[in-house]
């Protein structure tokens, strides 16, 4: 396999594991303040990227003014979804929670699959065609412009994490339940506001695969692959979660490439992800950037 | 200023813990709560905090009022920006946030900025060692500071009560005095009102004015912190003196000379 199309691979990896970065930390989000492991993480991608899909195609809205609506709509969607249904499962047996998210996960791609069709559909995107030759393999301005977004975005909720008051409470409430409670931090308030990032994260992926791949109602397999990239990250590390995403998009795009190129082996790409949780699991229980609790002796 | 008045208690909804407990906490003063394991303290401070529903508890009965106000199913948030602060039993800081963020969660409740950052003063010159470490990571704090760390973060809110629930637990001798003279201090020169729960009750009758012993969801025994001290019963089963007659002691099946006073 020549360097150009092992960097070329990697490229697209980067790329679409900045998808799964995005969605992955609005998983992360959940789980840290919540405890909830969510299975509809996927398919509050595809909610995203539907929406946008619709508000620019079938209503002619500006690509950002459009972009800016999804994120509206799917924060508030987060919110209701967390006060309607996840609200009256608090502290119920997590298998009762999985059921529900589940559930959740089946009925948003039943809604959108009668509302949107089951056509693959492509965001036009805002970013002008052309590409930057990166070390003789050429990067389209679109693929710059994902990885760029993904890593601002990161970023911002890196320091919302960590400056903020709700980011604090957030954290604090993610350690704590009760402790934060008894802080005067309205704790239910805290988990629909977690759910609204997380929405409005995925939709931010969502967005992003549409414009560069189009998205169909398949994708929300992205939802799975989102468990490999925050175990192999940690189940509750931000940046375990942006990292972890990035790398498990690379490594299985490198290793499909591989397998197909040397092994003449088609389709490892789904297996690879899952092959590497297991080794990482078992080197680190807790995940390359999972927080060990803290033990003093 | 704080009543509770022969509130009941009761958990998964049959489980009676406390049987018509009635209270009061006079403002400025230090009221103590003692009592043994299950006695019921940490529940009444709990329901006073309105903490219980987190462990599906509820008062069914009876009512607490504060500053006249009735709080008794008053969500958690409000009753705290009202002035009622818990420190949890067994501490309960934010492992993983720092001691400075840690603080800042204590004022959650205030928007202030210019407050926040002088009860912020306040809680380090109450704990200087807490200015020394405020960039650490909470819970790698010895018990110690993480004790000084649970009060230092109630302080923040600008409460007016503070209830303490068994800010000695786990902490050495001299530790413990150390405490008890924080809270001597936060009451005499911040006029905090102050309710402590302890199963130390050498600890608590020290510091208190006022003094409540509760068995089995329910008051026993009340008095000024003074009476208490010299109480026969309390000094037997708290205090650890008064049963000096070793022989009969032995002779008596050991659950059945378990404190009883009826």
């Amino acid at each position: 396999m020549s360097w150009s199309s092992l960097l070329s691979l990697i490229v697209n990896g980067v790329v679409v594991g900045s998808v799964y970065s995005m969605v992955a930390l609005g998983f992360v989000v959940i789980y840290k303040t919540t405890r909830v492991i969510n299975f509809a993480q996927g398919e509050l991608l595809l909610v995203g990227a539907y929406v946008c899909f619709a508000l620019t195609v079938s209503y002619q809205l500006p690509f950002w003014v459009s972009f800016l609506m999804t994120g509206v709509f799917c924060g508030t969607l987060g919110y209701i979804i967390e006060r309607v249904v996840l609200r009256r499962v608090v502290g119920d047996p997590i298998v009762s929670v999985i059921m529900i998210t589940l559930g959740l996960s089946i009925v948003l791609r039943a809604i959108v699959g009668a509302v949107f069709g089951v056509n693959s559909q492509v965001i036009p995107s805002p970013i002008p065609d052309g590409a930057i030759m990166v070390g003789g393999v050429p990067v389209s301005y679109q693929y710059l412009f994902s990885m760029a977004f993904s890593l601002v975005a990161m970023i911002a909720f890196g320091a919302f994490f960590r400056w903020t008051r709700l980011g604090l409470a957030m954290r604090a409430t993610a350690t704590d339940q009760q402790a934060a409670m008894a802080m005067g931090i309205d704790v239910g308030r805290i988990f629909a506001v977690s759910w609204a990032i997380a929405c409005v994260v995925s939709a931010v992926g969502g967005v992003l695969l549409a414009t560069i791949s189009g998205v169909n109602l398949g994708v929300s397999h992205f939802g799975l692959k989102v468990f490999p990239a925050v175990i192999l990250g940690g189940l509750d590390s931000i940046v375990g979660a942006a990292v972890g995403g990035v790398l498990i998009g690379v490594i299985e795009n490198v290793a499909d490439g591989m397998f197909k190129s040397l092994l003449d082996i088609d389709g490892f790409r789904d297996v690879a992800a899952f092959a590497l949780l297991v080794v990482v699991l078992m080197v680190r229980p807790y995940g390359l950037f999972g927080q060990r609790a803290i033990e003093r002796i | 200023m704080l009543t509770v008045e022969n509130i009941e208690v009761v958990f998964n909804s049959y489980v009676l813990v406390l049987k018509g407990l009635s209270l009061q906490v006079r403002s400025g003063a230090i009221t103590a709560l003692l009592g043994t394991n299950g006695a019921g303290k940490t529940t009444t401070l709990k329901a006073i905090s309105g903490l219980l529903g987190t462990e599906d508890g509820e008062v069914t009965r009876g009512r607490i009022t504060y500053g006249g106000e009735d709080i008794t199913h008053m969500a958690a948030d409000r009753r705290v920006a009202a002035g009622l602060m818990q420190v949890m039993e067994g501490r309960r800081i934010f492992q993983d946030l720092t001691v400075e963020e840690n603080l800042r969660i204590g004022g959650y409740l205030e928007r202030d900025g210019r407050k926040i950052a002088s009860r912020r003063e306040l809680a380090y010159d109450y704990f200087p060692r807490l200015r020394e470490r405020r960039n650490q990571i909470a819970g790698f704090l010895s018990g110690g500071e993480q004790q000084m760390l649970a009060i230092g973060r109630a302080l923040m809110s600008g409460p007016q009560v503070v209830m303490l629930d068994e800010p000695s637990m786990g902490l050495s001798p001299v530790l413990v005095q150390e405490v008890c003279d924080i809270v001597l201090r936060l009451n005499r020169e911040q006029g905090l009102t102050i309710l402590l729960v302890e199963q130390n009750a050498r600890f608590a009758l020290a510091v208190a004015d006022y003094g409540y012993v509760l068995e089995d969801g329910k008051v026993v025994l009340e008095g000024a912190a003074r009476d208490l001290r010299h109480d026969q019963n309390v000094q037997e089963f708290y205090l650890g003196a008064g049963a000096n007659d070793r022989g009969r002691f032995s002779s008596v099946k050991w659950y059945r000379r378990k404190k009883r006073w009826v």
